[in-house]
C-alpha cells in the first residue's frame, strides 16, 4: 500500500480516534483488526472496550467479532504502513531503502531523480534517490524556490505538474510545512499537528501532506514507543538546514602545544642512520626492517596522542614515509650489497644532511612554494611530492575557472596568529569558505556528473569535499612541515594556529626560522657519553660510525662503547681519525682516558683472512716429501703430512694430477667428486666461497 | 654559549652543562626535584619521576615552581609533554593523607582521607586497595587497621597516589645516648652543619611530619655520624640494617668511638653470634637468610624482638625485598633510611618512598668538597704490562684463575715504588687483596703489612706511627675497606680490586676523601694489568668513578717511570 494512495483528508480526521488509545490497543488494532471481514473480538482481549469505543471497528450483529467500516480503512491502512517504517528512530540509508521499495515504483524512483532518459538498475538509482533525499539540499532546494515559477519547476522536476492555482497554493503550503518543520529538532505529531491547525486549514494541510509524501520531502513514520504517528523532514537534512551560516572561527587558547616539521626530522632522522651505515632492506617490499624501524622510531619526535590524527600516517609508517621520499628527493639510493637490497646514502642525501635544519626545511618547502600548480593534480595523475597540494581530486582535467590554491592560501592567511579550533575551521571553510559554492547549480551539477563523486546534492558533495581537502592539505602540507601548530583546549577539541614558516609556504613572507640558533655543540664526557647540546644531524652521522646511537640531539645522543669502536674498525676508520673527528667536534677536551681507551680499543683489533684452500693429506711425512718435490713452487708445506695447493685452474690442476702420478702418487681427488643424489641425478659438491 | 644550563629531554632525564653560567643556580633548583643520576666532568644527568616530584611536595616545594625552574633554566624549549607529566605528578600527592583515629582505643586504628569523594571511589575499587579500605566512615575517609599502614601506602603508590602519612609512632623503648665531644682517640667530635640539619629534617623535633625519611649523602660525608645523631635525638632502642659483616662492626667501632653507650648494649647480630641489645646491628643477608629458597625467613623475627624506637636502613638503595615485605607492617616505628643514591637497580624506588619515607636531605658532594669537608680527588688508572714469564700461565689458565693471575704479577712491586717516589712526604696506603702480593710489596717497600690476622695491639702501634707521620706507608689487605680506625691517607695505591664492586670501591676511595690540611688534594692510583680481565673489571670502575664526578686518568706505567720493555699498544 503506498502511503499516498489514500484520503489524507479522511486519515487525518479519524486520527483523533487513534489518540483516544492506549499503547498496547494501538498495537493489537495495527496488528490483529483486518481490514475487510472479521476479526473475532476476544483476540483483542482486555483492550476490546477500548479499541471498540475508538469507533475504528464495531461490532457485528452477535457482538463476538469486530468489523472495519469502510470510512476507517484508509486510516488503518495509513497506519499500518506508517508501522513498517520506523524512519524517525532509524533513519538510516537502508531503512530508507525499504521505504521506497514499498511506495514507490522504479519509474516513480527514475522520474524523483530528475533523469528518466538513463537506465540504470533499479539498486542504483534507488540509492542514488535515497542519496539525494536525504542530503539538505532535497528539501534545500523547496525552501530555495522563492518564485512561483521555480516552485512550478521544483514540482515538475519530481513529476508533479502543478495545472491550477490550487496545486500552485498546495505546493506554497508545502514550502511553508517544511520550513516550519526543518526548524524543529525532531518529527512532529501527526494528530496534534492536525488538531492544533484552524478547521479551514485541515482540507489544505491533507493534501500538502499528500504532496509531500508524493516529493519524498516529507516523511510519516510511526515511533515505535508509544506507535505515535509522526511526520517531519529527514532529521539529517533538517539538522544540517537549521545549522546557523557559518561565521569565521574565533580564536581560542590551547593548554598544550605541539608542532615541529616533523616530516623534515624523520628523513633526517632515517637519514643520518644510512649515511652512518647502509641499511638493509626487505626484499620484498624495500621496506627496513623492524630492528632498524624500531631504532629509527626510538629518535624520531614524538607526537602526543591528541595531535596523532593531524599527523598523516602513525607512527609505525613514519619511517617508511620518509625512507620513501628520501628516495623521491634522490637522497638516497637502493643499491645490492652482498646480494641484498641497502639504502645507501646518495652525495645529495650527505650534503643535504650537513645543512642546518633551517635550511633543510626550506630546500623542502621551496619546491611546493613555487610550484605552478593552481589545482590538484587529475586523480589518475602520480601525486608530487614537490606539488603545492599533496592529493589529487577526481576529474580528468581542471575545470575551467577552478582556482583552488587562491581559494586555499587566502582561507588560511586570513587567520592571524591565533589559534583556531580544527572542526569549526573546517566547518566555516565548507559552508562558509567554499570555492565551489561560488559556482553555479549547473556548473556544479556538471562537476558532480563528471567527478562521479556522489549521488547526493551537489552542494552536500562539495561541501564534504572541500572540507576533507583542507584537511587533507592541513595534514599533508601544512602541520607535517612545521606551516601549523597544534594544541589541545581544556575541552579535548584540537586546534592551529599558522607559523611562519606556513606564512612562508603561502607565499605571504619571504623568511621564517627554525631550529635552534648557534652551531652544534657536543661534550665527549669522561663516561664515554658523547651529549649534544645542539641539534646537528651531519655530525650525528660521523659520530655514529664510531658510537652506538642512545638517545637524540640535543641531549645524550651517543656512547662510546668497545664494540662500536670495532665496529669502525671494521668500516676502516682508525682511531687517530676518531679521535679527531671527536676533538674537532667536542667544545671541551676530549677527556684522556677516552683517549686512551678508544686507542686503546682500536689497538686489540687484529685482522685474519678467511679463506678456502686445497689441502694434500699425504698420509706421512715420507709421501709429503715426495709431494714436495713433483710439486716445488707449485704447493706449501703445512707440517709434516699436511700440503696446501696452490691455486690452480682446471686444466693446470690435472696436469699436477698427472705429474704426482707420473711420480708414483696417486691422489685421491675428493674435491670435485660427483655425488648421485636421490633419482641417479648426479650433482657436483660446491667448494667454499674464497673471502678476502 | 647560552647561559642556561639544562637540556630537558623527552624521557625525563635533565642534562646539566655545568659550564654554563647558571649551573649554581640551575643546580640548586633541580636537585629538589629531579634526582642526580650522574655527574661526570662536563655534564651532570638528572632524572625526573613521579618519586623525585613527590619528595619535592613532600619537602613544601610547589608544582609551579617546579615548572618555573625547568622553563627558567632550560636551555631550549622544554617538551611540553615533560611540564604536562610534572604537574600531573605533583597533583597527584597530598591526596590521600593518613591520620591517627583519636576514638581507637590502643591506636591500632586509622583513618585515610581522600581530597575528594571522587577519588575515595576510585581507590576503594582498586584491586590491591579494595581490601584494605573496607570501612569506609564518610564518602571520603576510610578506616584501616594499623598493620595494614605500610601496605596501603605501597597499594596507594602503585595507584598513583602517595599517601601523606602523619599518624605518629610508637616512641619505642628508652634509650639514653648522647654524643661525645671528644672520640676515643682524643679527637674532638661534633656533628658538621649539614649533618646537623639532616638530622633535624629527619627528627622535626619528634613531630609527626618527620620520623621518617631517607638521607642522602655522598661517599664520605658522614652518614654514619647522621645516624648517630638522630639516634641520639630520638632517644630510643635502635635496630640497624647494614649491607656486610665489616660493615656491622665499623658500625658498633663508630657508635663505641662517638657515643657514650656502653659496650655491653650495643649488639651484633649475625652468623657467629646473635646479640639482641638496645642497639643491635645486622646484616639484610641475616635477615632474609633461609634453609630453603621456599623456607621462612628465620630472622626476619628480630624485627619483633624489641620494642624498637627506631630502625636505621644503612644503604637503603640495596634493601632487599623481604625486607620490604617486613618493613611494611613497621610503619609505627621511626625509619630512617641512608643512602649514597635514591638510584636503585630494581626500580624499587616508589617502595623505599612508601615504606621508608621520602628524602629529607640531600648534600651534594661537590659542595662538600667546596667546603671542605672532603678532599678533591684524582684517580689515576696505570696500566702495567704482563711480565714475559707470566703470559703463558696467563693464557692457558682457567677463566676463574685469570683474575688473580693478572692482578698478583710481581710487575707492579716497581710501579708502586714510582708511585711512592711521585708522591713524596704523603701518607701512603697501599691496598690489596691478595695477601702474598701484599707481603712482597711489603718486603719490596719496608713498609709494615697490616691484615687481618695482625693484633690489635700492633695495629693500633702502627696506626700511631702512620699518624705521627714516622711510618710514611702501609701495606693494607682488605681491613681497608671496614677498619674504623684506619688513618687517614693522601695517597692510596690499589694493587689488586674487588672484582669491580662499586660500593666497595667507592668505600676504598673514601678513606682518603677525609679532608686534609694545605691543598686537601687526595691521590687514588689504580694498577691494571693491560689486555687482561683486570682491564676489563676495571672498565667498570672507571665509569662509575667518571660518573661520581671524579677525574681519572690512565697511564701506561712506562710514563711513570716505570722498566723498559713496556709494549706500546698504540
Amino acid at each position: 500500500m503506498k502511503l499516498f494512495d489514500v484520503d489524507w483528508g479522511v486519515v487525518l480526521r479519524d486520527l483523533s480516534r487513534w489518540s483516544m488509545m492506549s499503547v498496547p490497543a494501538r498495537a493489537l488494532m495495527v496488528s490483529t483488526l483486518k481490514l475487510t471481514g472479521y476479526t473475532t473480538a476476544a483476540q483483542f482481549g482486555v483492550h476490546l472496550d477500548e479499541i471498540v469505543a475508538s469507533g475504528i471497528p464495531t461490532y457485528d450483529p452477535e457482538r463476538k467479532r469486530l468489523i472495519l467500516d469502510e470510512p476507517h480503512r484508509d486510516l488503518l491502512k495509513v497506519l499500518r504502513a506508517m508501522s513498517r517504517h520506523s524512519l524517525f528512530d532509524d533513519p538510516t540509508i537502508p531503512a530508507l531503502h525499504r521505504y521506497l521499495d514499498e511506495h514507490f515504483s522504479h519509474e516513480e524512483v527514475k522520474c524523483l531523480c530528475g533523469n528518466p532518459s538513463r537506465t540504470a538498475y533499479a539498486n542504483v538509482t534507488k540509492h542514488a534517490l535515497a542519496t539525494r533525499v536525504t542530503s539538505a539540499g532535497w528539501p534545500g532546494d523547496l525552501l530555495d524556490a522563492n518564485t512561483d515559477a521555480r516552485l512550478l519547476a521544483w514540482a515538475a522536476a519530481r513529476g508533479q505538474h502543478a495545472t491550477d492555482a490550487g496545486a500552485l497554493a498546495t505546493l506554497r503550503g508545502l514550502q511553508v510545512l517544511v520550513q516550519s518543520l526543518v526548524a524543529l529538532p525532531d518529527a512532529v505529531s501527526l494528530s496534534v499537528w492536525y488538531a492544533a491547525l484552524p478547521p479551514r486549514e485541515r482540507e489544505p494541510f491533507a493534501r500538502i501532506v499528500h504532496l509531500g509524501l508524493r516529493t519524498v520531502v516529507l516523511f510519516a513514520a510511526m515511533r515505535e514507543q508509544d506507535l505515535e504517528p509522526l511526520l517531519g523532514v529527514w532529521p539529517l537534512a533538517a539538522f544540517a538546514l537549521r545549522r546557523p551560516p557559518a561565521t569565521a572561527p574565533v580564536a581560542v587558547t590551547p593548554e598544550q602545544q605541539f608542532g615541529a616539521a616533523l616530516f623534515m626530522e624523520d628523513m633526517a632522522a632515517l637519514l643520518a642512520t644510512v649515511v652512518s651505515a647502509p641499511v638493509r632492506l626487505r626484499a620484498n617490499d624495500l621496506a627496513v626492517f623492524a630492528r632498524t624501524r624500531t631504532e629509527v622510531e626510538s629518535r624520531l619526535v614524538p607526537v602526543p596522542t591528541w595531535a596523532e590524527p593531524l599527523f598523516v600516517r602513525p607512527d609505525q609508517l613514519r619511517v617508511d614515509r620518509a625512507g620513501r621520499f628520501l628516495r623521491w628527493y634522490e637522497f638516497v639510493t637502493v643499491e645490492s650489497r652482498h646480494g641484498n637490497p641497502h639504502l645507501v646514502s646518495t652525495d645529495a642525501g650527505a650534503a643535504w644532511l650537513a645543512r642546518s635544519s633551517h635550511d633543510r626545511l626550506q630546500s623542502l618547502l621551496d619546491p611546493m612554494r613555487t610550484s605552478k600548480s593552481r589545482n590538484p593534480r587529475p586523480m589518475y595523475g602520480e601525486p608530487d611530492a614537490t606539488d603545492f597540494f599533496s592529493f589529487t581530486l577526481p576529474y580528468f582535467g581542471e575545470p575551467k575557472g577552478l582556482q583552488l590554491r587562491v581559494a586555499i592560501t587566502t582561507l588560511f592567511l586570513a587567520l592571524g596568529d591565533d589559534f583556531y579550533s580544527v572542526d569549526t575551521f573546517l566547518d566555516f571553510a565548507a559552508r562558509g569558505s567554499n570555492p565551489f559554492l561560488s559556482m553555479s547549480r549547473d556548473a556544479l551539477d556538471t562537476m558532480q556528473a563528471e567527478m562521479h563523486i556522489g549521488h547526493d546534492d551537489p552542494r552536500d558533495a562539495f561541501r564534504s569535499l572541500w572540507q576533507n581537502a583542507v584537511l587533507e592539505f592541513l595534514r599533508a602540507r601544512l602541520t607535517v612541515f612545521g606551516c601549523a601548530t597544534l594544541g589541545v583546549q581544556a575541552n579535548g577539541e584540537v586546534c592551529f594556529a599558522i607559523t611562519d614558516i606556513g606564512r612562508y609556504l603561502f607565499g605571504a613572507t619571504n623568511a621564517f626560522t627554525y631550529g635552534e640558533a648557534g652551531s652544534a655543540d657536543m661534550v665527549v664526557q669522561p663516561n664515554f657519553d658523547i651529549v649534544f647540546l645542539g641539534a646537528s644531524p651531519s655530525l650525528e652521522a660521523a659520530v655514529a660510525r664510531a658510537a652506538e646511537r642512545v638517545g637524540v640531539a640535543p641531549g645524550l645522543a651517543f656512547r662510546l662503547t668497545r664494540a662500536s669502536v670495532i665496529r669502525a674498525a671494521e668500516s676502516g676508520i682508525t682511531a687517530e681519525e676518531i679521535l679527531s673527528m671527536l676533538t674537532t667536534a667536542s667544545s671541551k677536551p676530549v677527556p684522556q682516558n677516552v683517549q686512551r681507551e678508544v686507542a686503546g680499543w682500536m689497538a686489540s683489533v687484529r685482522r685474519a683472512r678467511l679463506r678456502a684452500i686445497e689441502v694434500i693429506d699425504a698420509g706421512d711425512e715420507e709421501t709429503a716429501h715426495r709431494v714436495m718435490a713433483l710439486l716445488g713452487s707449485k704447493a706449501t708445506r703445512l707440517n709434516s703430512t699436511f700440503i696446501e695447493l696452490l691455486p690452480t685452474t682446471g686444466s693446470s690442476r690435472a696436469a699436477l694430477i698427472k705429474k704426482l702420478k707420473a711420480g708414483g702418487v696417486l691422489l685421491d681427488d675428493e674435491t670435485g667428486r660427483v655425488k648421485h643424489a636421490p633419482r641417479g641425478r648426479p650433482r657436483l659438491v660446491h667448494r667454499w666461497d674464497e673471502e678476502e | 654559549m647560552s647561559d642556561n644550563p639544562l637540556i630537558v629531554q623527552s624521557d625525563l632525564t635533565v642534562l646539566v652543562d655545568v659550564s654554563a653560567p647558571r649551573y649554581p643556580a640551575a643546580r640548586d633548583a633541580l636537585a629538589r626535584f629531579a634526582e642526580l643520576v650522574k655527574s661526570p666532568e662536563h655534564i651532570h644527568t638528572y632524572r625526573i619521576s613521579p618519586l623525585s616530584i613527590w619528595n619535592a611536595c613532600a619537602a613544601g616545594v610547589p608544582v609551579v615552581t617546579i615548572v618555573d625552574s625547568l622553563t627558567e633554566f632550560a636551555r631550549f624549549t622544554v617538551p611540553p609533554h615533560v611540564l604536562v607529566q610534572v604537574s600531573d605528578f605533583a597533583s597527584r600527592y597530598g591526596r590521600v593523607r593518613i591520620e591517627r583515629d583519636p576514638d581507637s582505643a590502643h591506636g591500632n586504628r586509622l583513618l585515610v582521607f581522600t581530597s575528594d569523594a571522587l577519588l575515595a571511589e576510585q581507590l576503594c575499587h582498586g584491586k590491591q586497595l579494595s581490601p584494605l579500605l573496607a570501612e569506609r566512615v564518610w564518602p571520603n575517609c576510610f578506616r584501616i587497621a594499623q598493620q595494614d599502614r605500610g601496605r596501603l601506602k605501597q597499594a596507594l603508590i602503585k595507584a598513583g597516589y602517595p599517601a601523606e602519612d602523619v599518624a605518629g609512632y610508637t616512641t619505642g623503648d628508652a634509650l639514653p645516648l648522647a654524643l661525645r665531644s671528644a672520640t676515643r682517640q682524643g679527637l674532638p667530635f661534633a656533628l658538621r652543619d649539614y649533618q646537623q640539619e639532616a638530622v633535624q629534617a629527619f627528627h622535626a623535633s619528634g613531630e609527626e611530619r618527620g620520623g621518617s625519611g631517607v638521607i642522602v649523602l655522598p661517599c664520605g660525608a658522614g652518614k654514619t655520624v647522621v645516624a648517630m645523631g638522630t639516634m641520639a635525638a630520638v632517644q630510643a632502642h635502635t635496630l640497624i640494617l647494614t649491607t656486610s659483616v665489616s660493615a656491622v662492626r665499623q658500625w658498633i667501632e663508630e657508635l663505641l668511638d662517638k657515643t657514650d653507650i656502653p659496650e655491653d648494649s650495643i649488639g651484633e647480630y649475625g652468623t657467629s653470634s646473635k646479640h639482641v641489645r638496645p642497639i643491635t646491628v645486622t646484616t639484610y643477608q641475616m635477615l632474609t637468610h633461609r634453609a630453603r629458597s621456599d623456607g621462612e625467613f628465620t630472622h626476619l623475627a628480630l624485627f619483633d624482638q624489641c620494642n624498637w624506637g627506631l630502625i636505621v636502613y644503612d644503604e637503603v638503595h640495596l634493601l632487599p625485598a623481604p625486607v620490604f615485605q617486613i618493613t611494611s607492617s613497621l610503619q609505627a616505628r621511626r625509619r630512617l633510611g641512608l643512602t649514597a643514591t635514591l638510584v636503585r637497580e630494581d626500580g624499587r624506588e616508589d617502595d623505599v618512598f612508601a615504606l621508608i619515607g621520602p628524602k629529607k636531605a640531600d648534600v651534594p658532594w661537590k659542595a662538600l668538597e667546596r667546603e671542605g669537608w672532603i678532599a678533591k680527588a684524582v684517580c689515576t688508572e696505570v696500566r702495567v704490562t704482563l711480565p714475559e714469564n707470566d703470559r703463558m700461565p696467563y693464557a692457558v689458565a682457567e677463566a676463574r684463575h685469570k683474575f688473580r693471575l693478572a692482578s698478583e704479577h710481581d710487575g707492579k712491586i716497581p710501579v708502586v715504588c714510582n708511585i711512592m717516589a711521585l708522591h713524596p712526604g704523603e701518607p701512603a696506603l697501599i691496598i690489596g687483596m691478595y695477601v702474598e702480593q701484599l707481603q712482597r710489596l711489603a718486603l719490596a717497600l719496608n713498609a709494615p703489612l697490616i691484615t687481618g690476622s695482625t693484633p690489635q695491639r700492633t695495629r693500633d702501634r702502627l696506626f700511631a706511627e702512620f699518624r705521627a707521620g714516622t711510618l710514611p706507608a702501609l701495606v693494607v689487605s682488605k681491613v681497608a675497606n671496614f677498619a674504623i680506625d684506619l688513618p687517614d691517607a693522601s695517597l692510596a695505591i690499589q694493587v689488586s680490586g674487588m672484582f669491580g664492586s662499586r660500593q666497595e670501591e667507592a668505600q676504598r676511595l673514601g678513606r682518603v676523601l677525609r679532608p686534609k690540611a694545605g691543598a686537601n688534594q687526595a691521590y687514588f692510583y689504580s694498577l691494571v694489568t693491560a689486555d687482561t680481565v683486570e682491564q676489563d673489571f676495571a672498565l667498570k670502575r672507571q665509569l662509575f668513578l667518571c660518573e661520581q664526578g671524579y677525574e681519572y686518568v690512565i697511564r701506561n706505567a712506562h710514563e711513570l717511570g716505570a722498566p723498559a720493555g713496556e709494549r706500546n699498544i698504540i
